[in-house]
């Protein structure tokens, strides 16, 4: 009875999920980079997104769909790419090479002085910025009423998959991508890492990662904290799924999505170890991931 | 990373003696400047344990596990659960229970995990620790959730310290950890000085070549894996009398990233590397926390200029300072 | 020394309560200008050092949002403090520290008391963090004063005669409690035949506690073959942000009334999504805390007519700023420092700052000197102070010997249009001994000692306020 609205929240959590995921596995598979900071550029895009909404978007242009729509995204992510370029992308890139323990313990110091810059920025408490929410309204679905919103981040999500589907196996961008994911180290050799290329790649990342915190204020809110919760499930999502992997990242944010679904209506008291559970078994019977194989 | 192991001042036996009657000699000289400066010696000390199980796996097999905290959350919740159900009050039961409990576990799951390396081997150390934090959250009943379980005073070799002021009791206690952490780091340095030792080091230098040898890698890993919990699951129990509360915050994975910064801060190449990693990180923690509220800003900072500025360690720092200072004197010593 | 100290004070007592009586005159008062002691001006037998005042809440995390105005409310007491002069002339200056994980706030703490050397601490937001340092304050013998971590267990349980140790806000069982007599009067519960309640609480002490005893109400005042749960949800404490699934499931449930103690970012989302999905129209919701984080955070669009919990302690407007000066000062000049009303722990940490001050004030008048910590404990045991909020007693004979109660409060939702945010209106003030367990009872402490009180003493079907 309330199947298609389950359905649709699974559909909803996966596309947030598969923008961090999507971007975790581009910074692991092409620069072999562990990066715990990722879902910090979530929360920025978030924080970010909300601050611009209600402070400087609908005092001057008020709740019109457009200016709600369009210009908090657009700034937000290029907030984002902005502080990633200052602070994430020189440490990633200092990362390369130099270990599995060297980038986590790097990448988990970055997450921690996120989580300060946070505070200093916008304060403890919860922020939000559900104007959009409200604005696109409602529809009835089998019944109940299901806010428009969620379709579209997931209509948005899909295109935006897709168009990452496109340039990965269309486009020269996405040759040099799969190239270099494959096999680093012949990619360079052939000289296609480029140092401006890794770049690219790294300030995508960030940006799909500021995306997802931009397409979440609308119908959340975002507090101190944040990053970790997402983090470990992007995780979690990211070895189902296939490190590095593009396909990887969408099944992964499925199937993670759809666990957490499954459990919170059916074994709520379980819902975190189930979700590790799985990860554990699929590690073991298929460590390269479900979706995964070689690379991007 | 291949790194010669040279026989030098961190390797031995004399440092780790040295080492050891520092940590005793410090702790009244800190305690009659402030017991609080003392008791971050105690702390540091059992994180000391645990780092060097750790590093057993990371700098002498090359597997890096992130996520040890599952095997301080067993022992910290196997005295938790002994003295909340079975009301015991002797600590050395409860510390032999939960390095058997770790010992279990590594056993258990090690058969499979380690078939594995690289970052598969971290995450899924993590995804185990993750469990068991969810099972210490969820089980509130038995584990009383967030608030986890209070312990209250232990026995120590059939003492009841239940009459003395706190201050003794934290004097006492210290000195028993320390006496088992002497036990463990002598211990761990027959290990890696033995057979088995130089086989975790070929092992994770080339391990095909290793098993081209004959060496039977899963079998080493298994026993260093085990090791490795054990000493870490020692340290979880210890930790528990000294908190006062078993909480699921132990088993969180920052607590493993913790234990990976403060191995390789001091030096995972040097076997006191991990030691006095694990204690000074202890302090700088509490450095960081007494000087501003935003200290995850402060010590994120600290921890990436640390992993730039001195990727090996602090013992790589002394190894090279003693090297020069070694030349200057061999240079001396021919001029004269 | 220790043994000693004990003896020390169950002599000094004798003394003190004559001098008490002697010089007793009103209760204590919280505020600047309430007619502060003077201290003599030769050879007063007060240390001319600053008095060093420990704090310490969370700063990190979801529990920053009530960390940030607790210590703000405290900070307030001490700039006021120190601007009429100190303590019998004596500064205060503050040390703060973050309260972190639980180890790591009972080592911090410890480095206060043994490094900083802090004469007196006020602390803690969470209950796992209360029941760990009480034992270290009584150890130590700092005087130490919680203004949250309400959690029943830390004088039922954890700490049963404590010495130095105080705690200022409501106990968390009254929170339950007054939140289902707020929904029994507000929403008329005793004229249905039938109440189906759904109940979604977040996973961990708090939540629990407030499904417990939301529930032992209902099953007594209502009756227990009237009351149906029909849905039970217990989310990670800021672990779930999309609360689809489980609106859907409570509409799905048929539930007239859903009792819930989420709080800050997790009752923002649920309540905005809910909004969306057209949950209030449907259901009737009784929170325990919806208005308790910072006032003007609850937006306008907050559903009316719900019940608005504010952690059973104190909501700004109340005691009503025309009738009580005292209230109408104090948010004044919260809002001027901060530029934000306060919070119920922004009044608890101010108010607790106030009652140390006084307790040494009336000790300095019997002893003619200074104090030491245990000469103040017997000016507190039994004491009253007039706060923002009303007056607070401290109890001082088990259970919960050292708990200070004030009334409780709870309130219907409204928005109001002057000041732009949802407020608590319709207040219904409930006297705090009709829901708590009263000095001297015994009984069993699974899970509190109010719930199996009202299990065993309230009557059936009638409601006792």
């Amino acid at each position: 009875m309330a199947l298609p609205i389950y359905v649709l929240d699974t559909l909803f959590y996966s596309s947030l999920l598969f923008l961090i995921i999507a971007g975790l596995n581009l910074i692991y598979g092409i620069l072999r980079v562990v990066n715990l900071a990722h879902a910090s550029l979530f929360t920025l895009g978030a924080y970010a997104t909300a601050w611009i909404t209600t402070s400087l978007i609908v005092p001057r242009l008020g709740e019109s769909l457009l200016a709600l729509m369009v210009l908090p995204l657009v700034l937000g992510v290029i907030l984002v790419i902005l502080v990633s370029l200052a602070l994430v992308t020189p440490l990633l890139r200092y990362s390369q090479g130099r270990g599995d323990a060297f980038q986590l313990i790097v990448t988990f110091g970055l997450l921690i002085i996120f989580e300060d810059l946070f505070k200093l920025a916008w304060g403890p408490y919860p922020v939000s910025a559900y104007n959009l929410f409200f604005q696109t309204g409602f529809v009835d679905i089998a019944g109940l009423r299901y806010p428009v919103y969620k379709l579209y981040v997931i209509l948005f999500t899909a295109i935006l998959a897709l168009a990452l589907w496109y340039v990965t196996y269309r486009s020269a961008f996405g040759i040099v991508l799969r190239a270099s994911s494959m096999d680093p180290h012949m990619a360079t050799a052939l000289g296609l890492n480029t140092s401006r290329f890794l770049i690219i790649v790294i300030v995508l990342a960030s940006a799909l990662a500021g995306l997802g915190g931009s397409l979440y204020i609308p119908v959340a809110s975002v507090q101190l904290g944040l990053s970790t919760e997402f983090l470990v499930i992007a995780f979690v999502g990211m070895v189902i799924g296939g490190l590095g992997s593009f396909v990887g990242a969408v099944v992964g944010s499925l199937i993670v999505s759809s666990l957490r679904t499954l459990t919170l209506i059916v074994f709520p008291e379980l819902e975190l170890v189930v979700l590790y559970l799985v990860a554990v078994i699929v590690l073991l019977w298929k460590p390269e991931g479900i979706g995964g194989g070689r690379g991007w | 990373m291949v790194e010669a192991f040279r026989r030098e001042l961190g390797n031995s036996l004399v440092a780790l003696a040295i080492l050891i009657a520092v940590l005793g000699v410090a702790y009244p000289i800190l305690g009659s400047i402030a017991p609080g400066y003392a008791i971050y010696l105690t702390y540091g000390v059992i994180w000391s344990i645990a780092a060097l199980g750790f590093n057993l796996l990371y700098g002498y097999t090359g597997l890096l596990s992130f996520g040890h905290a599952t095997f301080i959350g067993i022992g910290a919740y196997t005295v938790g659960l002994i003295v909340k159900y079975i009301g015991l009050r002797e600590l050395e039961p409860m510390l032999v229970t939960a390095m058997v409990a770790s010992a279990a576990l590594a056993l258990a799951v090690g058969p499979v995990v380690l078939r594995y390396g690289g970052i598969f081997f971290a995450i899924f150390m993590l995804a185990i620790g993750q469990i068991l934090w969810g099972f210490y959250l969820k089980f509130y009943h038995v584990t009383g959730g967030t608030d986890g379980i209070k312990i209250g005073r232990v026995e120590l070799l059939g003492f009841d310290l239940g009459r003395i002021d706190y201050l003794t009791y934290l004097t006492i206690y210290h000195y028993y950890v320390l006496a088992i952490a002497a036990i463990a780091y002598i211990v761990m340095w027959y290990i890696v000085n033995s057979p088995l030792g130089y086989s975790l080091k070929a092992i994770r230098d080339n391990e095909v070549r290793a098993r081209a040898l004959g060496i039977n890698t899963l079998q080493l890993k298994l026993i260093a894996f085990t090791i490795s919990a054990v000493y870490t699951g020692l340290a979880g129990a210890l930790l528990a009398p000294l908190t006062r509360l078993a909480s699921p915050e132990l088993a969180y994975w920052f607590v493993s990233g913790k234990i990976v910064f403060m191995t390789i801060l001091g030096g995972a190449s040097h076997l006191i590397g991990p030691i006095v990693g694990a204690i000074v990180y202890t302090y700088l923690e509490s450095i960081a926390m007494g000087y501003t509220i935003y200290w995850y800003l402060l010590l994120g900072t600290l921890i990436i200029a640390v992993m730039i500025l001195s990727p090996r360690g602090l013992m790589s720092l002394v190894d090279s300072l003693l090297t020069r200072a070694r030349l200057r004197w061999g240079v001396w010593q021919r001029s004269s | 020394m220790l043994v000693s100290r004990r003896d020390f004070i169950k002599g000094l007592v004798g003394g003190l309560i004559v001098g008490a009586v002697a010089g007793a005159g009103a209760v204590y008062v919280a505020g600047p200008g309430r007619g502060e002691v003077k201290p003599p001006e030769v050879g007063a037998r007060i240390p001319t050092t600053p008095l060093k005042v420990g704090l310490q809440y969370m700063t990190k995390g979801g529990g920053a949002a009530w960390g940030d105005p607790t210590y703000k409310g405290a900070r307030l007491a001490v700039e006021e403090i120190n601007a009429a002069g100190g303590i019998l002339g004596r500064r205060l200056e503050f040390v703060e520290r973050d309260e972190a994980g639980a180890d790591a706030t009972k080592a911090e703490f410890e480095k206060l008391i043994t490094v900083d050397k802090i004469d007196v601490h006020f602390c803690c937001i969470s209950s796992g963090n209360t029941p760990a340092l009480a034992p270290i304050a009584e150890e130590y013998e700092v005087l130490t004063f919680f203004a949250d971590g309400c959690t029943d267990i830390l004088f039922e349980k954890t700490v049963t005669n404590p010495m130095y140790t105080f705690r200022v806000t409501n106990i968390q069982s009254a929170d339950g409690v007054t939140a289902a007599l707020g929904a029994i009067k507000f929403f008329n519960l005793m004229e249905k035949d039938r109440v189906r309640v759904a109940h979604i609480h977040p996973d961990y002490a708090y939540g629990r506690n407030a499904y417990q005893h939301i529930q032992v109400v209902f099953e007594k005042v209502l009756g227990k073959d009237r009351v149906e749960i029909v849905y039970e949800g217990f989310p990670k404490l800021f672990g779930v942000t999309d609360f689809g699934p489980f609106i859907t499931s409570i509409l799905a449930s048929g539930a007239d009334v859903l009792a819930t103690s989420l709080w800050a970012a997790d009752w923002l989302n649920f309540y905005k999504q809910a909004l969306g999905y057209g949950l209030f129209k449907k259901v009737k919701v009784v929170s325990t805390i919806s208005h308790g984080i910072a006032p003007q955070m609850v937006e306008s669009d907050y559903p009316e007519g719900q019940i608005a919990g504010v952690h059973s302690n104190y909501y700004f407007l109340y005691p009503e700023h025309e009738s009580y000066p005292l209230n109408r000062d104090f948010v004044r000049r919260f809002y001027e420092r901060w530029k934000e009303y306060p919070t119920n722990g922004s009044e608890g940490a101010y108010v607790s700052v106030y009652l140390y001050k006084s307790a040494v004030e009336r000790a300095y008048q019997a002893l003619g000197r200074w104090p030491e910590p245990e000469e103040v404990i017997p000016f507190l045991e039994g004491a009253s102070i007039l706060g923002p909020a009303g007056i607070l007693s401290i109890r001082a004979r088990p259970p919960n010997k050292h708990q200070g109660y004030k009334n409780a409060i709870t309130g219907i939702s409204r928005v109001d249009p002057k000041l732009g945010f949802s407020i608590v209106a319709d207040p219904l003030r409930i006297p705090i001994e009709r829901i708590t367990v009263p000095e001297g009872w015994e009984g069993p402490t699974e899970p509190t000692m109010t719930y199996n009180w009202i299990k065993t003493t309230w009557r059936e079907g009638v409601l006792p306020i």
